[in-house]
């Protein structure tokens, strides 16, 4: 009689701890998790490429991707609507608080190619606007020979143009008389072709069949990418908004706390599961596998 | 009994696996890299020494962002970078964040800076004394004529608030007492420079490696800002710059900062800063 009373209510707990163990083991939830970046336009093309590669390997997550702008980015992660703020420039005073964390995620770069004949070493970077301006348009003008300059350009979509854009143009738009190459290895192709031409290409794109001029008397190299000495260059990064009050639960994660949590208010546990879901792919991001993504797309790896 | 001692065991195995704690959740820095950020007026020597660090060491990563000294103190707070970059003192509100995280910063000087009063090159005033300058500052003194100069309104240019360039100027020239005049234009480096240079009326001030042939510096106290009075401190407004690390500093970071403090001095001169002697 004895050992039956005990045996009983010795099941009920062992049933139960198999119960959450099983659950433990499923992961961190067992719905699937949502993660929404948004912000910069160029960074978007790069969460995409990261986004389809990590929910390619982790079922349990959907990472939905937006452009927007960086400053309204920042402003959706803090008031909560996205995630994950992608931005192409560091914060201002303002947007930097407590509960704010931008963390560096590449570096990406572009590369002023002429033909290999063409005389000239370096440019400045104003040089560099004015003869995409077309506002230059002689080699002379620069110390070259006396000849047109051809611009060669991208479509509007390009990442590489915006690039361009952004660091260089200063809102200039590009000249009239610009011959459009649908793709780096066409624009390569081009200038490669003409000994007047003038294109630009990202860190990945250069081939051997074309001139990288220096900026300012800068090389450009993975170094001169990593410090910023080479003039055209911008950093991205991911920011994310950390509620105050999450961040002691989530140092460590015990049985007891998910048993806890398993109980506990549904919000709390749901703002825990998406922080560790977005730190999770924030470390992808940061893996050798990640930057290996970002490389591959025109960026250099920081981590 | 056999089967009871064994459901035991059972029992037993299941309480050790359930309170050994499962993988806590790893803080999303991770020390293969060095990430460098902050003031734009130390960058110049940090790059020149990054990149001959990375030429030695090919397997190191070094990134060196401009964000402003307070933007980059928070980042090494944060845990976002390891090295900041700073060209004045750690503020009272950063200061604090360490503290309440229970952070303990190291402040490590790596070379010197001046920061001189530029005008447009066509300005016939060449000097002010630095009670003149923090009148112009504070909006006391508006027209040029008030110093020797045109019979023309004072055009005034400051440097963001949060640069450690600002902070510099508040430091040495506006003081404590003082507040800067709502007039001035709050403008990063290339900017203010840029107005300077086109501008006949205008003043601004910069860190002494971003002055250029656009601009006319101006000597302060009748003392030029140049490598001999700024290294003497006899120029007036010099100022250390500053590399802060955590304590905890990852051991990469650590031989960086070390070969930082050993060789900052060899590339001063090309960064248009002076080395510490």
């Amino acid at each position: 009689m004895k050992k039956k009373i005990i045996f009983i209510p010795l099941t009920i707990v062992v049933t139960v701890f198999l119960i959450i163990l099983i659950l433990d083991l499923m992961g961190p939830g067992f719905s699937r998790d949502e993660i929404l970046i948004g912000g910069s336009t160029t960074v978007l093309h790069y969460s995409q490429m990261l986004a389809d590669e990590y929910m390619k390997q982790n079922d349990g997550v959907k990472i939905i991707c937006e452009g927007g702008g960086s400053t309204p980015g920042l402003i959706a992660v803090k008031n909560g609507s996205i995630d994950i703020a992608s931005t192409s420039r560091h914060l201002a005073d303002d947007e930097d608080d407590e509960s704010t964390n931008s963390y560096l995620i590449g570096k990406d770069s572009v590369g002023i190619i002429v033909n290999p004949s063409n005389p000239i070493d370096t440019l400045t970077l104003d040089q560099v606007k004015d003869i995409f301006s077309g506002s230059i348009d002689n080699w002379s003008a620069v110390g070259g020979t006396m000849s047109n300059i051809q611009v060669i350009s991208r479509p509007s979509e390009s990442t590489t143009l915006k690039g361009l854009k952004e660091i260089v143009m200063k809102g200039e738009k590009m000249a009239g008389s610009a011959i459009i190459a649908s793709s780096a290895q066409e624009l390569s192709v081009e200038v490669a072709d003409d000994p007047c031409a003038i294109g630009f290409v990202s860190l990945k794109d250069i081939s051997d069949n074309v001139k990288v001029i220096k900026i300012n008397g800068i090389e450009m190299n993975r170094s001169t990418i990593l410090t910023e000495r080479y003039p055209i260059t911008r950093a991205f990064y991911y920011v994310i908004y950390d509620k105050p009050g999450l961040e002691a639960q989530n140092t460590e994660s015990n049985i007891f706390d998910k048993v806890a949590g398993f109980f506990a208010d549904d919000a709390a546990n749901s703002l825990q599961a998406k922080r560790e879901a977005i730190f999770r792919f924030l470390e992808f991001v940061q893996s050798p596998q990640g930057q290996k993504i970002l490389e591959d797309n025109g960026s250099v790896a920081v981590y | 009994m056999n089967l009871k001692k064994a459901f035991l065991l059972f029992i037993m195995l299941l309480f050790i696996i359930v309170i050994i704690p499962s993988k806590p959740l790893q803080s999303a820095t991770v020390s293969r890299s060095i990430h460098i950020r902050g003031s734009d007026t130390v960058m110049t020597l940090m790059q020149y020494l990054a990149e001959e660090y990375m030429k030695q060491n090919p397997n190191e990563i070094i990134s060196v962002t401009s964000s402003g000294t307070d933007r980059g103190i928070k980042a090494i707070i944060d845990g976002t970078a390891q090295i900041a970059m700073a060209s004045s003192d750690i503020n009272s509100d950063l200061s604090r964040r360490a503290e309440e995280k229970g952070i303990k910063l190291v402040r490590t000087i790596i070379a010197y800076d001046a920061i001189v009063p530029i005008v447009n090159p066509k300005n016939p005033v060449s000097n002010l004394t630095v009670e003149k300058l923090r009148e112009i500052y504070t909006g006391d003194i508006s027209n040029w004529k008030a110093v020797g100069g045109n019979n023309s309104e004072i055009k005034l240019t400051t440097r963001d608030f949060k640069s450690g360039t600002f902070e510099g100027w508040k430091l040495l020239v506006i003081g404590n007492e003082s507040i800067i005049s709502p007039k001035a234009t709050p403008l990063d480096s290339k900017s203010m420079r840029s107005v300077v240079a086109t501008s006949t009326n205008a003043v601004g001030y910069s860190a002494f490696n971003y002055i250029d042939s656009t601009v006319k510096p101006l000597s302060v106290n009748d003392i030029a800002a140049n490598k001999d009075t700024i290294k003497s401190g006899t120029y007036p407004l010099t100022r250390q710059l500053l590399l802060y690390t955590r304590e905890d500093l990852p051991e990469n970071a650590k031989r960086f900062v070390e070969y930082v403090k050993n060789n900052a001095s060899k590339y001063a001169q090309a960064s248009g800063v002076f080395p510490i002697e």
